[in-house]
Order: structure tokens, then C-alpha cells, then sequence
């Protein structure tokens, strides 16, 4: 019976594999380039460096703008890599920064003050497309940028610092380009041939609209020069940051203008280069990653330095596209918005973390808190920079909550109450941590945020208990057992690669089902157990004849004994 | 690699039985889960005994609200002794055991004096969940208290010593002795301190003893020796045994027997997950009594 179960999960076990090797191959087979991409006039891996310093001594963060994806534009296998700093993970990070839009990256720790300089390096990756030829989910989503502007919260309308549509000058000038012009297109045009034949000059992209019409101005200035004038004339308009790409020379930084343009209606936003002389999108050029929809600058960070290097990207042409590479494409992630990729990447790789767990649990025999406890905090802290101090907190609150429980257990309190005022202290523990920590110059919120609470709350009742049934000992082995296997999830799953490898073959997901199955059934001893009976494999060895006599039936007693000796050694483990 | 290897081999051969393996091939393949209430509350435990003529301690009241309260003291007029304790508690946790009484006040085992309205207390505690691990709501029993048979005195300190039978397909398969130590505070609970003793299930004679892991000779208490101690009423225990396994309808229990002085054994619960630790008590592997019965019930 129990041979027949084990066989049947090993077939179904080898089932599920060749099921999964079977789609990975027909996906190599039919689809030798990545599904991300879409089929487009071009396509380009974009590398941005970008170098800094802090102050001394001081906390510091870098902002990265993230290129979306919306219009003809696709923007996808977006990510970091620095070693000094690191961008938030999972709930935070969609609650802290919209991934579609930016991405925060903090050092772990803040230094204590009186350290020095830190210079930083962080690079961004991602691969575009451009002009592509239809638009998926991600590029749907971002589409919403080109709704009709509000004036009021956009601030399509407003002057400022660098952009003076209300100075005299710029109103007097704006007024004269226009007259005779009564659409707003051909307004919006004369502004456009206007700036295109001023004066160019390196501002370094500071320049401003002002300075641009009386000194001349780079692309940044004309860009600003050109969104002064249409507001003036209540036209709504925006500059657009960008990068230009060029695989025969240094990319570049580019900024142009877009005016909001409704005599025909609905409107549209109409884009105009004024430094390379283009108008409308009918010949927009296809090298121009559109970066952010402002005048904000692309990254901001003590003493940031940005360089850019784009790649064109070979593999197949992309006019035509057959059925079962736009089947792949369709139920590709990589064709999602930005923010559900993030959380794609991040619960794509739990089963793996489930996996670990269930090793160590089955194989070795490690005790831990709760099953998927230790999944849960090692996936928290699968940047394993931010892992000694996040299960630090972890076993502190632990320990910490587990002194209360004892005291709240001379009160004798029925269960949820006395959960609640655990929950509480939990609470007021991790605020004190927070607040010391502060005061001792160390950051720490961003690990505090990702903790459950009411896990943690959970753990120091099951530390209780444990306790309690089998001794202090133990639970302090069951606590070192849940942390030992919470850095084996995040060492598992922190691998950059490892999230990408599930993220383009999700079918990998079957091949860790089929893991468990074989998990589910194994016999085997676990390697903790190697040790626990050891003396039975001493004593054993020990006597001649086993002491086995018999199970007490009178009819049984007599065969017994004289076949317990010639019993064969039994399996154990496989069947 | 090479001590795990050797080690794997030895355990092999000692025929001991793993987690991995009593959870699959003994606990998953033979104790359907359905079954399990009837061993995890002692109420329904109880009652099956009763079905099928196992001796058990006498069931005075149980207690299944609050509202049940008001007859606490009626119920426990005839009794100067009884045992309280949850219907779904564990690891002994909530027992409370009353040895006399005066006109006020009840006796503990330990000497402590409780009030008529501890004991409501206590009660309604129990009723509250205070005491069952996931906190539901709770039934209190009240029970005959078992007087620990005299020849057990000189091999236990306090509390009552146990014994427990694992039995398989419905032969018991291998047995051992459970005796309190102070150190385990009177509880017969392995990993609490109490000495593990291995009985041979043809004499009922201790052939083996445990205590914390370690071989012992003697009680660290009373200074008796522990092994060769024979076991009264033994085929009678083997015989409970065997009927309480066929009536549960699992394949795989343990079996806990305690013995009390005036009734002689008395079934006191049984448990579909039985530990494993019995198997260094008797420095025996239970897989060759395992597998013979599987074998011999195969050639049937």
C-alpha cells in the first residue's frame, strides 16, 4: 500500500517535470528571443551609471526615475545593482516609491555620524523597445500620461523658476509670434521655428527659458523656452526629459516639449524638438527614450553624475510576428505593468523559499517556529545585506515578547485579550528599537515596516508553548532552527538571477511541486535523527542476540524468537 | 559524510523507525483522520471504553458551560477525591487533583489548600479554552482520581507513573514504562525528566531504562533499580491494548495504561501520534516488529 503510494507520487513527480522541461522547451524551440520584447523598429539595452558622494556623515538616498512604458515605447527587464546601496523590496517599496515612476535606493544602515564621505555607484539596466508594433498591458497602463491635462494639479499651466511664462519678456514675446496665428497648432508652431533658430549654448541643462531667448540655450533650455511660451498663451505643456539614443556615439540626455493642442478634439499632446527641428510625431525619431514627463532631473543623489550607454540589441527583426510568439508574449510577465511585475518577482519566488523550508524540515529535521514563518522572513530579507539586522530584530521581539508572555501567564487571561496586549508589547518593543536606534544614528525603519506584526505576535506565543511543553532549551533551539533556516530561504532566493530565471520561465514552478511531492513521501531518516538514536545504534551493536521476544500472543511467542534474529535488515527509507 | 553514512547504516540495522517514515507509511497510511477526535477528547474516550469493557477511571460530571457551574458543588458532594482536567488539554496542562476535603476547603495533591470557589474557577478557566493549546472553548471533566498501585512506590517520586503500548495493526508492538522524577515534577513526561523504561512484551519485565537520553540503572529519586522491575496485571494491559486499538479503528496508536491500586489497570487515553522516543527506552528499532506483522498479515 504504502509502495504503491510512493510510486504513484514519483510518477506523477517525473510527470510534472516533463511537463515543465516540455514547456521550457517548446518556448526555446519557437521563441529563441525574449518574450518581453515586442516586435518594434527598434530595440536597445540602456545602461545608466550613475556616481556619487555623500556628505560626510550624513544619511543619504538615491532617486532613480524609471522610463515607462506607453505609447509606441516598451521598457522592460528594469533593474539595479549597487553595492552600497539597495532599493527597498515587496510592500514597501509599492507603498514607498511608485515602481512605475522611480525607485528609492538607502545604504542598510546610516553611518554614525562623524564617518566619512561615501562615494556610491549605482547602475540601472533595462531593455526598450521602440515604435512598437501593438501595445501590451504595461504600455495600456501607461498611456494614462497622455490624458488631457489639469492645469490645476499638473501644473501644465504654471510658471516657475526655470520655466518664467509670466515675465513681461517672455509674454510680450509670445504675444508677438502669435499674432496672425489663430489655431493653437500653428501658434504652437511659430514658437517652435522661433527657438529652433536661437542661439545654442552649453548650459549643462540649467539653463533657463529666459536666459535661453537672450543668450541662447541648449537642449533643456529650448525645451523650457518653448513650454514658457505656449503656457503664456494658456496653451497647457510640459517638458519631457528623455534619452537620445546613439549606438555610433556618447547617448545622451535630451529634453524636448509637449503642448496639449485640443482645436481639433478631442486634443492630443503635440511633442516639438526644438534643438534637432522635429514637429509632430509623424517624424519623431525612434532613438528618443522618453524618461520622465516633467522637468525634474533623472536621478537625484548627493553629487550624482549620470552616463549613459544604449546598445542596440540584435536577434530577429521585428516586423512580423507569428501566432505562438504573441501567445508566448501575451502570457509573458514581462508584458505587465511595472508595479505588478514587482509583486510578480516577489511571489514568484515564495514557493522556492516553501521548498527550502520543507528541506530542512523533512531532510534534516530542523525545528522552526511555524511552516512558512521562516520562508516569510527569509524572502523579507533576501537582500542579504539587511538580513543580520532584520532577524536580529526578529529574535530580540522573540525573546523580548516571550519574558512578557510568562509574566501575563501568572494573570491567567483568556486568549484573544491576552494575544491583544502580546500584540501591544510587540508594538512598543519595536517602537523603543526604532527610537534607540535613531537616537544612536542608525536607520532601521525600513526593516521594522516589513515585519509582520501579528506574526511576530503568533511566533512569541508558539515560543511560549514550545517552552512550556518541551523545556527552554528547546525553544531556544526551535528559535536558532527558524533563523539558521530563514538565511538558507534568502540565500536561495536573493540571487538576482534566481528571481529572473522564475520570472521568464514561471514553468520552473512545477519543478519545485514535483520537489515537494517527492518531499511528501520521503522515509528516509532526517539527519537530526542520525544522532537522537544513537545510542540505540550503539546498543544494538553491542548485543549479540536482539532483546525483541515477541508481541505477547501466546499462539506468536514461539515463532518470535527465533525469527527476530534472521530479520533481514529492514528498509528504512526506500521502497 | 562519511559518520552520517555510517550512522544512517546503524539505524538501519537497529530497525528504528524515523519521523519521516511513522508520519507516511504508519500515521498518513493507517490512522484515517476522521478517527482522530475520537482520540484527542477524553470524554469520547471514555465513553468508547465503556462501549467495549476497558476499564477506565470513573467519569463523576463533565462540565460543558458555564451555566453548568451551579451544580458544581452537588456534583462533587459524593467525592472526598477527584481529578479536574480539559477534555482536549495537553501535556497535562490544567489538571488539577484534589486528594481530601474538610467542610470548606479541598486538599491538593501537593498539600495547597483550595476554596469552593477556586475550584469554580478553575472550572470555568478550563470551559474558557484557558487551557486547550488552540484556546476554543472547552469541556471540564471530573474524575476518579487513580491512587498509584503500591508496587509502583519504590520506582516513582510522586506523581503516577504510566504505561504506555504501541500497538499496530492491533498487536502491540513494543511498551514502556513511564516514571515521574522530581525533576520532572511528577509528570510521566520524557522530555520533562521522567526515567523511560523499556518492557520486554513477552514477560512484561523492564529490560531497559532512559533518563534524559542517557542510560539509567536506577531511579536518581529513590535509589531503586529500575530494570527488572516486572509489571503486574501484563497480560491484562497487552489485552486492553489490543481492544482499544481495534475499537478506534487506527492501525497506528500508543496506548496509555495507568495502574491503580483497588482496580488494577485503567486505560487512560490514547494518542494517534505516538513519539518515537520509546524506541530509545527499549534501545530496540520498532520497524522489525513492524514489518513482521505487515508480512504475516500479507501470507493471510
Amino acid at each position: 500500500m504504502a509502495m504503491s503510494r510512493t510510486r504513484l507520487t514519483a510518477l506523477t513527480a517525473l510527470a510534472i517535470v516533463g511537463l515543465a522541461a516540455g514547456v521550457t522547451i517548446v518556448r526555446y524551440a519557437t521563441d529563441d528571443s525574449d518574450v518581453g520584447d515586442l516586435p518594434g523598429t527598434s530595440r536597445w539595452e540602456v545602461t545608466l551609471t550613475i556616481r556619487g558622494e555623500s556628505a560626510p556623515g550624513k544619511a543619504y538616498r538615491v532617486e532613480v526615475s524609471n522610463p515607462p512604458s506607453f505609447r509606441r515605447q516598451h521598457v522592460y527587464e528594469l533593474h539595479y545593482d549597487s553595492k552600497e546601496v539597495a532599493a527597498s523590496e515587496g510592500r514597501a517599496a509599492a507603498a514607498k516609491d511608485n515602481p512605475g515612476r522611480k525607485t528609492t535606493l538607502k545604504p542598510p544602515t546610516t553611518p554614525i555620524a562623524g564617518a566619512g564621505a561615501q562615494p556610491y555607484l549605482v547602475t540601472q539596466k533595462f531593455r526598450a523597445t521602440l515604435g512598437a508594433l501593438y501595445s501590451n498591458a504595461a504600455m495600456k497602463s501607461g498611456d494614462r500620461a497622455d490624458n488631457k491635462p489639469n492645469p490645476d494639479n499638473d501644473r501644465t499651466l504654471a510658471a516657475t523658476a526655470r520655466i518664467e511664462s509670466d515675465h513681461p519678456d517672455i509674454v510680450k514675446l509670445a504675444r508677438d509670434l502669435t499674432t496672425g496665428w489663430e489655431a493653437k497648432e500653428d501658434q504652437y508652431r511659430a514658437f517652435h521655428e522661433h527657438v529652433r533658430g536661437l542661439r545654442f549654448r552649453d548650459t549643462e541643462g540649467n539653463g533657463s527659458a529666459l536666459d535661453c531667448q537672450t543668450k541662447g540655450g541648449d537642449a533643456a533650455g529650448r525645451a523650457r523656452l518653448l513650454v514658457a511660451l505656449c503656457r503664456s498663451q494658456d496653451i497647457p505643456a510640459r517638458v519631457v526629459t528623455a534619452i537620445h539614443l546613439r549606438d555610433d556615439a556618447t547617448t545622451v540626455l535630451h529634453r524636448w516639449a509637449e503642448a496639449w493642442i485640443d482645436d481639433p478634439e478631442p486634443g492630443r499632446w503635440l511633442p516639438a524638438d526644438a534643438t534637432f527641428g522635429h514637429f509632430g510625431p509623424a517624424d519623431w525619431p525612434q532613438t528618443y527614450i522618453v524618461v520622465r514627463l516633467d522637468d525634474k532631473s533623472l536621478v537625484r543623489g548627493p553629487g550624482a553624475k549620470v552616463a549613459v550607454r544604449a546598445e542596440p540589441m540584435g536577434g530577429p527583426p521585428a516586423g512580423e510576428d507569428p501566432p505562438v510568439r504573441a501567445f508566448w508574449r501575451a502570457v509573458s510577465f514581462a508584458s505587465l505593468p511595472p508595479a505588478e511585475q514587482h509583486l510578480v518577482r516577489f511571489v514568484l519566488v515564495l514557493p522556492l523559499g516553501a521548498l527550502v523550508v520543507g528541506f530542512f524540515r523533512v531532510v534534516v529535521g530542523t525545528k522552526t517556529f511555524g511552516v512558512f514563518t521562516p520562508a516569510l522572513l527569509g524572502l523579507i530579507f533576501r537582500d542579504t545585506r539587511a538580513l543580520p539586522w532584520g532577524l536580529g530584530i526578529f529574535a530580540g521581539t522573540v525573546i523580548v515578547g516571550w519574558a512578557f508572555r510568562k509574566t501575563l501567564d501568572r494573570y491567567s487571561l483568556l486568549m484573544v485579550p491576552r494575544t491583544a496586549i502580546l500584540l501591544t508589547m510587540v508594538c512598543v518593543f519595536l517602537l523603543s528599537v526604532v527610537n534607540v536606534a535613531a537616537k544612536a544614528g542608525v536607520h532601521i525603519t525600513g526593516y521594522v515596516a516589513l515585519f509582520p506584526l501579528v506574526i511576530l505576535t503568533h511566533m512569541v506565543e508558539r515560543f511560549w508553548t514550545v517552552e512550556v511543553e518541551d523545556g527552554t532549551w528547546s525553544a531556544f533551539k526551535t528559535l536558532v532552527g527558524t533563523v539558521f533556516v530563514a538565511v538558507a530561504v534568502a540565500l536561495a532566493v536573493g540571487p538576482e538571477a534566481v528571481s529572473r530565471w522564475f520570472f521568464r520561465f514561471p514553468e520552473t514552478l512545477l519543478v519545485v511541486v514535483a520537489a515537494l511531492l517527492m518531499l511528501g513521501r520521503y522515509t528516509g531518516y532526517r539527519l537530526t535523527e542520525l544522532y537522537r538514536f544513537q545510542d540505540v545504534i550503539e546498543l544494538q551493536a553491542a548485543v549479540v542476540k536482539p532483546p525483541y521476544t515477541g508481541n505477547g500472543t501466546a499462539e506468536a511467542a514461539p515463532a518470535k524468537t527465533a525469527e527476530a534474529p534472521a530479520l533481514p535488515a529492514p528498509a528504512g527509507g526506500k521502497p | 559524510m562519511i559518520s552520517w553514512w555510517r550512522r544512517w547504516k546503524g539505524l538501519r540495522r537497529a530497525g528504528v523507525l524515523g519521523m519521516n517514515a511513522r508520519n507516511t507509511e504508519r500515521i498518513l497510511d493507517w490512522n484515517p483522520r476522521k478517527c482522530f477526535p475520537l482520540v484527542d477528547g477524553k470524554r469520547a474516550m471514555h465513553e468508547l471504553c465503556h462501549k467495549i469493557g476497558v476499564p477506565t477511571p470513573d467519569l463523576y460530571a463533565a462540565l460543558l458551560s458555564h451555566g453548568s457551574l451551579h451544580h458544581l458543588t452537588r456534583l462533587l458532594a459524593g467525592h472526598d477525591d477527584f481529578v479536574i482536567k480539559p477534555n482536549r488539554g495537553a501535556a497535562g496542562r490544567g489538571v488539577l487533583v484534589i486528594t481530601g476535603r474538610n467542610s470548606f476547603e479541598y486538599v491538593r495533591h501537593n498539600g495547597q489548600l483550595m476554596s469552593h470557589e477556586g475550584i469554580e474557577q478553575h472550572v470555568s478557566g478550563i470551559i474558557s479554552g484557558l487551557f486547550s493549546l488552540g484556546g476554543s472553548e472547552d469541556e471540564a471533566l471530573v474524575q476518579q482520581r487513580v491512587v498509584p498501585h503500591p508496587v509502583l512506590g519504590k520506582i516513582s517520586y510522586q506523581g503516577t507513573a504510566d504505561i504506555r503500548v504501541i500497538v499496530y495493526r492491533e498487536e502491540p508492538v513494543m511498551a514502556m514504562l513511564r516514571l515521574p522524577t522530581k525533576a520532572s515534577g511528577g509528570r510521566a513526561n520524557l522530555h520533562q525528566g521522567a526515567i523511560g523504561a523499556g518492557v520486554d512484551l513477552a514477560t512484561g519485565v523492564t529490560h531497559h531504562a532512559v533518563l534524559k537520553n542517557r542510560k539509567a540503572e536506577k531511579h536518581p529519586d529513590t535509589g531503586a533499580s529500575v530494570i527488572g522491575f516486572e509489571v503486574p496485571y501484563w497480560p491484562q494491559i497487552l489485552d486492553m491494548s489490543r481492544k482499544v486499538s481495534r475499537a478506534v479503528g487506527m492501525g497506528y496508536i500508543g496506548v496509555d495504561i495507568v495502574l491503580d491500586s483497588t482496580r488494577g489497570p485503567l486505560l487512560l487515553e490514547a494518542n494517534a501520534r505516538p513519539g518515537l522516543a520509546i524506541q530509545i527506552s527499549n534501545a530496540q528499532g520498532l520497524l522489525p516488529p513492524l514489518e513482521r506483522i505487515d508480512r504475516e498479515r500479507r501470507r493471510r
